[in-house]
């Protein structure tokens, strides 16, 4: 079984599937193991099998750098309407520790909720676009997720990685080890960059110990989006005869090598390499996108960030007609500082929701009409939540015990809402859920077993979810 | 054991099966089985198959005989069917895809063996019941010394010999008789030796990371004599750029950074001091054992080693390993940030020193290695007993000579100053400037205005006083300072002092004492490093003049004005209260506790603010300075430290912890020493003070004073009311040789080093939790080594004693793995049992012995391995072997049969193209060139861009920001640094051709070498052909000139005009061609 025979059900015996996987998946990991150069050229980007059957083929992850408010957004709280103003610690009771030790009082949303579409979900005034019935629908929420950490940097290495330090392959580069690519001339895990690279640098979209083949491509919206693509030659004649002879020298060079396979691809690589060059720059220009589709996706919206996220919303349905496994997108800058509002709660949520939520709409039902929602998963969310008491008087701090993320597409259910958060929106109490959770369920929507999908290093079998890790079953 | 049959063992391990012998004697059967039988059972597979299983898999279960033979849906696990072997032993075998158990983890070969010689012996299994489902059954517990016997790293080194040659052997070294007799076992013939330029090539990368000239090239070539060879490797050795690449290797291992990542990307301190120490012991070839001691702890040794031109102390610097890890700005745990740190430290020391895991520990007893958690955090407690220190580096020991010539000078004066009467000390009497002053006050009419200095000369001379002197007692008697107004304030003064007191003694009640400086010694657990805190005892008179007579009941810092540097620290005291109070005078005090070993708030105070002041200054009085905000850290173990650093003062007279707030600051008032001697009127005060001083003076030549008299004098001092007579002249010259001395000081260095702290005891983390302490624990090494205690300097010493069976044979195995891509043990970094055993243990059992021997010379073993012929060998097999034949038996190369081909590493990439294009700069040490930043490299604490080019300087000077690694090293595999990284990978990304395509420094690079080629004066074809030499160490064959000339052709074309444009196309095309990155 091949994940290219996309959902084809084809019959396997045990013994064959573990075959496929021992050879083809599991194949690279052994080799990483003994450490060993192939004895015949393995390509780590070939597509490879997967598990079991997948519903998904591609991922989305809108990441809302910050921790973006649950209690002003999806989990709604009239309890914070009541004990507004009150000491928390009088109302919540004992309060863990917060990033910035500046506890204020409990903080009613500014926001009001309403049940939008079918489902009934609640949803603030934030998100006018996002709450439209064809677009809320498609939806579930998990409103009792929880992370271990309350510091940005750590909280994203454990978001994107499942580590809170630094130095793990992304999430993004286990998909690309696990499923291998379906587009040789892009990158399997690419970051559109909005403007903000969050806390904890581009180590967030990094191969870690997986090999550098899987790490997260940043692009930039700008000429030149991905480095070194632009041939520096000022013609392409001049270049093209630099690879004829490099060709020619090349063959030379691999009799005088003995053949040895890695020389052999690092020779095929100069194929891949040259095609990006051209792919990449194709990718970006939108000629062939109407107005209309444009428009849908804000492009000509009067707030910059807006026009700024569309774009990426929109290169991001691209990449997935393109084949790319992975695509990550960061949050436009300017907003207030990411959607980290430590203060002046009112009007950075605003901006920030104003900047994504119209371009999130159009890529859900842009997706939907070109019968690639169902086969894409969109993932939303942030490294934590907030507090539902203030920071000062108008912020609110971190808070991991407690956030919403949601989902759409990639064969999940729709319209569900998973678990609950204590009346006050502080802390996860029914059906908690971890990031270790997160992954173990993506990676399910995408055929891969979250416990077999292993990589040898440090003495140890490493995984995304480590040792840890549940399926979110209610929206499967 | 005897040794004999150990080698067999060892021998067996690495390349066979045991063999089978059948068991006779029953209790023999079931000695075996409950050894070797059992146990694995109960550890590896009950889980799923017992009576104890939360579900039974597979229907199986094998806690009872009669079960293993019934077996489970696939039918029975021990018997065999049709010929074939039982399911049990195919299972535990992994050679069924089906059905590989335990599913994780493949079983070693000698458990294996085990099992089959229990089946084939008949299954013994003793009477007992069967056991009934959901009763547990004894697990086999963790055994270590069970596990230290069975797993190969832990034995002995075995004294093996060179195994004899065959007739057709080529042994250049001895390591060639163990290589091609393991070849010949298998019947392969190792390579011919490779041709001269490949080798030559070959070897200058491995040594210094740089490609040999054309010049280098043709000596080489044209050198007929018999060692040419051995002059090559040893000009190799000597060049200082082989500590430039070997330093590059180590710092993998290390983690080597210049900043802590995360949010900010905080700079780690001095970093290039750890990297520039490890450059210099390569290529000093410091010994291995001495190199390990060091880093472990170089800071304890008695006689640490000197820099050999700078005379300052190299050894500690190797201590700064173990601070190139990550941190943190804001940790809301800072003990589990505490025990995220250690274990990282700890993850790198065990792997980089002994190829063990040792951080698997932390959370239960290692699930595979002879290590338990008691051993992880029983090393841990060396880091949670060591503290991390800013040490000053004396350059030239300048500081340290010019301490000892202040401190002489002073003595010297201190010594006149008591005992010549000449210099008139006895004879200054304090009323009798009083006096003249205020009879000058009187003839100007009482006015507040200062006398002029023509009168003040007069009567200075009319009564033998010294003018300027008298001046100076003019100007604090005038106006308000008047020393009869302070006579009237006296009594509304001394009710404040007797508040002040008041308050003072209900504090200190209030408080508990954590150090008294008072004694002659300092308080117990203190240390002072560097320069600018004297020893206890030497009574220095300091130059400055703030404290010119040594206060005895305080430890005071020496000032030289930005020249002297050293920081003092308290023991690991456990917080209990709100705060910490000093009770300090000083200026530009840096004063910090740090609590969990957490050093960042230094950056970033947001959860530690209270905890550090960066300058305090308590403006001259002897005041409490709080250290607060500790209420949260209450049961948290902190230290205070206190940094004398550039022109900071400081004198500490003690050190409280309480939860009050603390008393202002108390002002010293000399008056309150002279009124003490009585309550007369106005005209006796001025004889009181003639009484006090002569107190002084009295018991100064006893060297016998009190702190309120020593307050007085420097107070008097400070504002030049004391005649010394002709000690004026002396104490003025002194003062200006002081000063001269200190700007003869060179410029301050530092490195961040480990230093001594406390014996630490603390407990075992449950599961890992601090919240969950176990047993309690003490520094020691490993149980597996020995469990020997005592200080850090004791471990670092137990570890490279002879018997350690790691040390030696790990650095062994990094040398190999250098110079070959594979280490004998591939997994360079993980010698345990989820590594991989040794492909030729007893290689490498002698090479390890022939490392100690050679008195732990990595120079020695690089000489050894680079003149093998093994090393020599062509990458291409030996014609002999058949292709079939080594497909079946080596398919990967593991015996070395021929030189693998490998490609260089990212640094020697760049290297090169400097190189090449003339711009490499050969300057060696210092300060990192900051990371040329693209607009892809984005994100919180960036810092300036440095140049595209890394001002020529090889790559190990460029900077390590850890959130803005260089893109191009990356690409090419430099590790990120995080863990030990013994074995780079080597991936094979389109990143590397779009990077040797269009990288503007690549681009660049090559457009240099081209405009150097065309400006040579030499025919075409021979630039072409030596610009071939130089990208490839070959010569083009003739065809291959004529396709350069064709390509130049239409380059020229294409250009318009043969120029240096053609060259540096040329000299891009052969940068991309595969073995200009490739060593055959």
């Amino acid at each position: 079984m091949h994940c290219r025979n996309f959902l084809s059900n084809a019959h396997l015996t045990r013994r064959s599937m573990l075959q496929t996987c021992a050879m083809g998946f599991g194949g690279v990991a052994l080799q990483a193991i003994a450490g060993e150069k192939p004895s015949s050229p393995v390509d780590p980007l070939a597509p490879k099998p997967c598990h079991f059957a997948p519903r998904a083929k591609n991922v989305i992850f809108l990441y809302m750098d910050g921790g973006p408010s649950q209690v002003d957004t999806f989990d709604y709280k009239p309890a914070l309407e009541k004990y507004n103003g009150q000491d928390p610690r009088k109302v919540i009771g004992k309060l863990a520790p917060t990033q910035f030790d500046s506890i204020g009082k409990v903080l009613k949303s500014p926001w009001a909720f309403k049940q939008r579409g079918q489902s009934g979900a609640w949803v603030s005034d934030l998100f006018p676009y996002l709450a439209e019935e064809d677009v809320i629908d498609e939806i579930s929420m998990v409103k009792s997720m929880t992370s271990n950490f309350s510091e940005h940097t750590s909280a994203n290495y454990f978001l994107h990685t499942g580590n809170g330090f630094q130095g793990r392959p992304s999430m993004g580069a286990w998909f690309g080890y696990g499923l291998g690519t379906e587009n040789r001339n892009l990158p399997g895990f690419v970051v559109l960059n909005g403007g903000l690279i969050p806390p904890g640098g581009l180590d967030c979209f990094g191969s870690g110990f997986l090999p550098a083949t899987y790490q997260g491509s940043v692009f930039l919206p700008r000429p030149e989006p991905v480095a070194n693509i632009n041939r520096r030659e000022p013609s392409e004649d001049l270049q093209k005869s630099k690879l004829d002879l490099l060709r020619n020298l090349d063959k030379n060079a691999l009799a005088d090598l003995h053949g040895d396979p890695q020389v052999e691809a690092a020779i095929r690589n100069y194929e891949t390499a040259y095609l990006m060059q051209s792919a990449v720059p194709e990718l970006m220009d939108l000629k062939g996108e109407s107005e209309a589709t444009k428009k849908a996706y804000g492009m000509d919206a009067s707030f910059k960030n807006t026009r700024t996220f569309g774009l990426q919303c929109l290169t991001a349905r691209r990449l997935v007609e393109r084949g790319v496994r992975f695509i990550e997108l960061t949050c436009p800058g300017g907003n207030g500082d990411r959607w980290d509002q430590h203060n002046k709660l009112q009007d950075g949520h605003t901006k920030n929701c104003k900047s994504v939520d119209q371009p999130i709409a159009a890529l859900i039902r842009d997706l939907r009409e070109r019968d690639l929602l169902k086969t894409t998963l969109v993932v939303w969310g942030g490294e934590f939540g907030r507090t539902p008491f203030a920071q000062g008087s108008n912020g609110r701090d971190h808070n991991p015990f407690g956030f919403t993320m949601w989902f759409a597409g990639g064969g999940i259910k729709k319209g569900v809402s998973v678990g609950s958060t204590d009346e006050f929106g502080y802390k996860a109490v029914e059906n908690r859920y971890e990031i270790h959770d997160l992954h173990a369920t993506m990676l399910h929507l995408l055929g891969i077993d979250h416990t077999k999908s292993t990589f040898r290093f440090s003495g140890r079998d490493m995984r995304l979810t480590d040792v840890h890790g549940h399926l979110i079953k209610e929206i499967l | 054991m005897p040794i004999k049959t150990r080698i067999k063992r060892q021998l067996l391990l690495g390349w066979l099966l045991t063999p089978i012998s059948l068991l006779v004697a029953d209790d023999e059967k079931k000695t075996f089985f409950e050894s070797k039988i059992r146990p694995v059972l109960a550890e590896k597979c009950y889980d799923c198959h017992s009576g104890q299983s939360k579900k039974v898999k597979g229907g199986l279960r094998l806690d009872h005989i009669s079960l293993i033979k019934k077996g489970g849906d696939t039918g029975s696990a021990i018997e065999s069917i049709d010929g074939l072997e039982p399911l049990l032993l195919e299972a535990l075998s992994h050679e069924n895809p089906d059905m590989q158990m335990p599913p994780k983890e493949k079983l070693s070969s000698s458990v294996l063996a085990d099992f089959k010689r229990w089946i084939e012996g008949g299954a013994y299994w003793p009477e007992e019941a069967v056991p009934e489902v959901g009763a547990s059954v004894a697990r086999s517990s963790f055994d270590l010394e069970k596990r230290r016997k069975e797993h190969w790293c832990w034995q002995p080194i075995l004294q093996a010999k060179p195994p004899s040659p065959s007739s057709k052997a080529i042994i250049r070294k001895p390591l060639d008789a163990f290589i091609q007799a393991a070849l010949g076992e298998r019947g392969i013939a190792p390579a011919k030796p490779a041709d001269r330029r490949t080798w030559i090539r070959r070897v200058y990368f491995d040594l210094i990371g740089l490609p040999p000239s054309t010049d280098q090239i043709a000596a080489f070539l044209e050198d007929s004599a018999p060692d040419a060879f051995e002059k090559v490797v040893d000009e190799l050795l000597k060049s200082p750029h082989f500590g430039e690449k070997w330093a590059r290797h180590w710092m993998d291992l290390v983690r080597y950074a210049e900043t802590c990542g995360h949010e900010f990307d905080y700079p780690l301190e001095h970093p290039h001091e750890y990297r520039d120490y490890l450059i210099r012991a390569f290529n000093a070839d410091l010994p291995y054992d001495q190199l390990l001691i060091e880093h472990v702890a170089g800071d304890l040794l008695e006689k640490p080693r000197r820099h050999p031109k700078d005379q300052f102390n190299e050894s500690i610097i190797g201590t700064g390993y173990w601070y190139f890890h990550e941190a943190v700005h804001a940790p809301t745990d800072p003990k589990q940030d505490n025990a995220d740190r250690i274990e990282n430290q700890l993850d790198v020391f065990g792997k980089t020193f002994l190829g063990l895991t040792i951080g698997c520990a932390r959370c239960h007893d290692h699930k595979f290695d002879a290590i338990s958690d008691e051993d992880y955090y029983s090393l841990a407690a060396y880091l949670q007993g060591s503290t991390r220190q800013e040490y000053p580096l004396d350059l030239g020991r300048k500081r340290e000579e010019a301490r000892a010539k202040i401190s002489t000078l002073a003595g010297k004066l201190l010594d006149e100053i008591k005992s010549d009467a000449a210099l008139g000390l006895d004879a200054f009497k304090p009323s009798a400037y009083i006096g003249a002053a205020d009879e000058l006050f009187e003839a100007l009419g009482n006015k507040a205005a200062l006398p002029g200095a023509k009168e003040v000369e007069a009567l200075a001379g009319e009564k033998g006083l010294d003018p300027k002197i008298l001046l100076e007692w003019c100007r604090n008697l005038s106006g308000k300072a008047k020393l009869g107004q302070w006579n009237q304030k006296f009594p509304k003064e001394a009710k404040g002092w007797k508040d002040r007191i008041l308050q003072e003694e209900n504090f200190i009640k209030s408080t508990r004492e954590l150090a008294d400086f008072s004694t002659p010694l300092l308080p117990d657990g203190w240390k002072a490093t560097g320069y600018s805190f004297p020893s206890r005892k030497e009574g220095f008179l300091s130059p400055n003049v703030t404290s010119f007579i040594p206060s005895p009941d305080r430890f005071g810092s020496i000032v030289l004005p930005g020249r002297f540097s050293g920081n003092l620290r308290s023991p690991l005291y456990t917080l209990e209260e709100d705060r910490i109070y000093l009770r300090i005078r000083g200026e530009k005090v840096f004063v910090r506790l740090v609590i969990d070993n957490f050093h960042m708030a230094k950056y970033n105070s947001l959860l530690f603010r209270g905890t550090l002041h960066k300058n305090y200054s308590s403006k001259g009085q002897l005041s409490w300075l709080s250290v607060s905000g500790l209420n949260k850290y209450k049961g948290h173990k902190g230290y205070l430290e206190i940094l004398g650093k550039g022109n900071a003062f400081i004198e500490i007279e003690q050190v409280r912890a309480g939860s009050i707030g603390a008393p202002g600051a108390h002002e010293f008032h000399p008056l309150r020493a002279v009124l003490s001697k009585g309550t007369g009127p106005e005209d006796s005060l001025a004889e009181n003070l003639d009484e006090v001083f002569a107190d002084f003076v009295g018991g100064f030549k006893k060297g016998k004073y009190s702190q309120e008299q020593a307050d007085l004098v420097n107070w008097l001092e400070q504002r030049k009311l004391i005649h010394w007579g002709e000690g004026n002249a002396r104490v003025s010259e002194f003062r200006k040789k002081a000063q001269e001395i200190e700007k003869s000081l060179p410029g301050e260095r530092y490195a961040t080093t480990m230093g001594k702290g406390v014996d630490y005891k603390g407990y075992v983390y449950v599961r890992g939790s601090h919240r969950n302490k176990g047993k309690p624990v003490a520094s020691r090494n490993l149980t597996a080594l020995g469990s020997e205690g005592g200080d850090r300097l004791a471990l670092a010493k137990d570890l490279v004693e002879k018997d350690n069976p790691l040390v030696s044979r790990v650095m062994v195995n990094r040398i190999w793995h250098y110079m070959f891509g594979r280490g004998i043990v591939p997994t360079t970094d993980d010698f345990g049992p989820m590594g991989q055993p040794p492909s030729n243990p007893l290689l490498l059992d002698w090479l390890s012995r022939d490392f100690v021997r050679n008195n732990w010379s990595v120079k020695g073993m690089v000489r050894e391995i680079a003149l093998s012929h093994t090393y020599r060998q062509s990458s291409k097999p030996h014609p002999s072997n058949s292709v079939a034949k080594i497909k079946e038996l080596d398919p990967n190369n593991v015996g070395l049969y021929r030189m693998p081909v490998r490609r260089i590493t990212s640094e020697a990439i760049r290297d090169s193209l400097l190189v090449h294009s003339g711009r490499l700069d050969r300057k060696m040490f210092g300060s990192s060139v900051a990371v040329h930043r693209t607009a892809f490299m984005t994100g919180r604490g960036g810092r300036g861009s440095g140049p595209a080019d890394g001002a020529g300087r090889r790559s190990v000077y460029g900077s390590v920001y850890r959130n803005f690694l260089s893109p191009f090293m990356l690409a090419f595999d430099q590790p990120a640094p995080f863990g030990t990284k013994g074995r780079r990978t080597v991936s094979n990304v389109p990143a590397q051709s779009l990077a040797l395509l269009n990288d503007p420094f690549v681009v660049d690079q090559c457009k240099l070498w081209g405009k150097k080629v065309h400006l040579l004066k030499v025919p075409v074809e021979e630039k072409i052909s030596r610009m071939y030499e130089q990208a490839f160490g070959s010569l083009p064959e003739p065809d291959k000139v004529a396709l350069f000339r064709t390509f130049m052709d239409r380059q020229t074309t294409l250009h318009g005009n043969m120029d240096e444009r053609v060259w540096g196309d040329l000299a891009h095309v052969f940068v991309n061609t595969k073995n200009f990155i490739y060593l055959k």
